[in-house]
């Protein structure tokens, strides 16, 4: 990315500016070796000439003539050069892009994550003036995955999506995999990003390369809607139908084009009107299917709620709270975002295998994978599935999921058939459910219901009490067990206002999940989505950053292969004052792979031996502190020995509730 | 890039095996040495089992045993539990030959009987772990 340094600038205003100080001649011959292969015309005193660009006699051996030898210009030149053509302007008051930033103010947004990039230099500059770096304000990053990383885990926190700006080609090539995550992860960003369209006012080099017919089609798969905007009008209405779009369940990234002759050119000091946001309504299940389904769950004697992706609100959480307590059902949480509190007698998710297998109708609310929460493929040789529900249970499903599928990418999981399959959006969904499950009841309960709370109690406690025990095991191993690393945050942050954000949280075991009380919707906000590494640290600290305006102490559990893939976001916490404690799971590998060429290695008998090739972090093992201490925040560790856990972490929450970002490496189990 | 398509499926499946005894006899105090130091040379507290400690730990983290079950047998995100009290060898050594879930099968090439039941006393040499309620962090309402 040519253009991401400092620019070398050829065109004929900064020609200008450096006669004035070094000389005319070579000053021609240098810029002319800069812009490499472009024919120029200068005149000079009444003159002139007509010069390929790169010209430069052979004597020199390539090579311009240093400046001392050339001729000074004389004074008719530099009268000629240094004067300014009375057609071309030197100065514009508003110009498009001031315009656009009146868009982005009409959509209340707040940040705006960028990497800085020159086909979008109008509209940065218009962001940072024109728009006081208020609403949104930017956030600067060292990569665009950083920057939609952190749109990410933003939107899943404050509910509301965060922009994204994005240099063309190669910034939205660079943003690809997260946006990857954000669409199976069904999350919303407005990303926007800049292109040179017209082709006869691109800048030699780097303008064309960065420039594209169709910059969409890179995200196209797996973006919800693009558009390529070619008036400021188009682009009002492009902006404001995509941010819609984005927010509309099921909500995905949307990526608009900002030109960059539309950023550039003059516009009317008047003010120019946007056009109003539509709000569309979550779509809502039909009235007679959620009948039915209330029907069946009321008769139904072993029913199961699971739930996936479905609470983004207090009152969706109450809901789903209600709904579980009108039908004595217990709850299965996937934790595609913290549906249900796990403190609550009725999140059973510790027993969800067996509740599976023994129920006779099974509610799934926004599931992403509905054929493998009742089933499992089996990874072996001639690999072969088999249901792990009773074959004679009864599905529901609520979801938006077949609203929002592509071809290409199969994020969309395995075909299955369901009993009765109701479109609408889970969370809007609930209390038209609740009602039709209360009506449904012939009295306000039934004798199926009754039975089951002292049950579902009991099972609660000892599923507390097993997990307990469980994470006692290898409590002073080294390395420190996952159970013990997850265990001793939590007198930490029991009596703060707490979050937590992480990637892949089964890579722990799900300790935290197990052993923390976890009660509000915005504790946990879920996993990666399409599971591209690198995920961690940025919507962590994007999540973080939402957090921030409501003083919450936030809790990061990141892996060190998925740090390393994007640590420089650690810096942005650093520039921009976002607290959080990143307590990295170093187990010094890609331990998901180590295990998959373990498992091939054992298929052929070789043994596992050489394994760790291509697949560990350990030779050098990587001093995350460290890395941390370089892009600006506290770095502690690498902890190895058990007993000094709880120390360095008593240090990292001090440091993040007094305002600011620190890393704790834990060097630990591998799973 | 890469992906973490399985992770849920491995987890869940191998979770199904739990290949340790029942837990109520392992809560006794334990010093603050690493365990993975406590459990070399003979076996100070645990069973007493045929086979070779020392040889036993050296075999469950050289051949990725404690991969998924964790650095003491203790269990984890990839694996269940092995010790401490783990089932007896003969029974470890037919569900590896022939695992029932996800877990990888470890023939006889690469893991021969003796080295199990080596890894077996190993297993049976690991301390029970602190008692849950001499633990501060897990009982913390």
């Amino acid at each position: 990315m040519s253009d991401k340094r400092p620019p070398i600038d050829v065109n004929r205003r900064a020609l200008v500016s450096a006669f004035a100080v070094t000389g005319a001649a070579s000053l021609v011959g240098a810029g002319r070796a800069a812009a490499q292969g472009v024919t120029t015309s200068t005149q000079t005193g009444g003159e002139s000439s007509s010069t390929p660009s790169g010209n430069i006699p052979a004597a020199t051996n390539g090579k311009p003539l240093p400046a001392e030898k050339s001729s000074p210009p004389t004074a008719k030149q530099m009268w000629a050069e240094t004067e300014k053509p009375a057609e071309e302007p030197v100065f514009v008051g508003r110009t498009g892009s001031d315009y656009m930033v009146d868009v982005l103010k009409a959509l209340d947004i707040d940040y705006m994550a960028t990497m800085p990039g020159s086909s979008f230099r109008g509209l940065h500059e218009s962001i940072i003036n024109y728009g006081e770096n208020k609403k949104p304000e930017l956030l600067t990053c060292l990569h665009e995955e950083i920057v939609v990383g952190m749109c990410h885990g933003y939107a899943k926190t404050a509910n509301k999506p965060m922009a994204a700006l994005l240099h063309g080609v190669v910034g939205v090539q660079h943003s690809a995999m997260a946006v990857y995550n954000a669409w199976a992860d069904r999350v919303p960003i407005l990303m926007i990003a800049g292109n040179n369209l017209d082709a006869s006012k691109r800048r030699q080099g780097a303008e064309w390369e960065h420039s594209s017919v169709d910059n969409g089609a890179m995200l196209r798969s797996f973006t919800k809607w693009d558009a390529q905007p070619v008036s400021l009008d188009h682009f009002a209405e492009s902006t404001l139908r995509g941010y819609a779009l984005a927010v509309e369940k099921p909500s995905a990234p949307v990526l608009i084009m900002a030109d960059s002759e539309l950023q550039e050119k003059p516009i009317d000091a008047k003010p120019k009107s946007v056009p109003g946001l539509n709000r569309p309504r979550p779509p809502v299940g039909d009235g007679g299917a959620l009948a039915e389904a209330a029907r069946m769950l009321v008769n139904a004697q072993n029913p199961v709620i699971i739930v996936d992706k479905l609470v983004s609100t207090p009152e969706g959480m109450q809901h789903l709270v209600t709904l579980a307590e009108t039908l004595q059902a217990p709850v299965v949480d996937k934790y595609g975002r913290m549906n249900m509190p796990n403190t609550h007698y009725l999140n059973q998710t510790g027993r969800g295998r067996a509740l599976l297998h023994n129920a006779d109708v099974i509610l799934g609310l926004e599931l992403s994978d509905f054929w493998g929460t009742v089933n499992t493929l089996v990874d072996v040789v001639e690999r072969y599935s088999h249901p792990t529900a009773n074959p004679k249970v009864k599905l529901i499903g609520i979801s938006t999921h077949s609203l929002l599928i592509k071809s290409n990418f199969q994020d969309f999981q395995r075909y299955q058939p369901i009993d009765l399959d109701i479109t609408g959006d889970g969370q809007a969904t609930l209390p038209y459910l609740i009602e039709a499950v209360k009506k449904a009841l012939p009295s306000g309960h039934n004798a199926a219901s009754d039975g089951r709370a002292e049950k579902m109690k009991a099972a609660h406690k000892k599923s507390k009490e097993q997990a307990r025990l469980a994470a006692s095991y290898g409590w002073d191993a080294t390395p420190i067990s996952t159970a013990r690393m997850c265990a001793e945050v939590w007198p930490l942050i029991k009596d703060s206002d707490w979050a937590l954000t992480a990637g892949t949280l089964n890579f722990m075991n799900n300790w935290p999940l197990k052993l923390w009380d976890v009660t509000k919707h915005y504790q946990y906000g879920g996993g990666t989505g399409g599971g591209g590494v690198g995920y961690g640290a940025p919507a962590g600290i994007g999540s973080a950053l939402a957090h921030r305006e409501h003083g919450r102490l936030v809790i990061g559990m990141w892996g060190d292969g998925d740090l390393m893939c994007c640590s420089a976001a650690l810096w942005t916490a650093a520039h921009h004052k976002i607290p959080l404690v990143a307590i990295v799971h170093n187990n010094r590998a890609y331990h998901q792979e180590l295990m998959h060429v373990q498992r091939m290695a054992n298929r052929h008998q070789r043994g596992i031996d050489r394994t760790w090739i291509g697949t560990t972090i350990q030779d050098p093992p990587i001093d995350f502190a460290k890395v941390a201490q370089g892009l600006g925040i506290e770095g502690i560790g690498p902890v190895v020995d058990p007993n000094d856990l709880g120390p360095a972490l008593k240090k990292a929450v001090a440091l993040a509730k007094a305002g600011e970002p620190v890393l704790v490496d834990v060097v630990s189990q591998g799973r | 890039m890469k992906n973490y398509i399985v992770t849920g499926t491995l987890s869940a499946c191998l979770g199904l095996f739990c290949l340790a005894g029942p837990a109520s006899a392992q809560n006794a105090k334990q010093n603050a040495k690493p365990i993975a130091q406590q459990t070399e040379g003979a076996a100070p507290a645990g069973q007493k089992a045929a086979g070779d400690v020392r040889k036993g730990h050296a075999l469950f983290l050289k051949d990725g045993c404690q991969q998924c079950h964790g650095t003491v047998g203790q269990g984890g995100g990839g694996g269940p539990r092995l010790a401490p009290d783990p089932l007896p060898a003969e029974a470890i050594e037919t569900y590896v030959r022939n695992p029932a879930g996800q877990m990888p099968p470890f023939g006889e090439k690469v893991l021969s009987h003796d080295d199990i039941v080596n890894i077996h006393a190993y297993l049976a040499s690991v301390m029970p772990p602190p008692a849950v309620k001499d633990i501060p962090a897990l009982n913390v309402d």
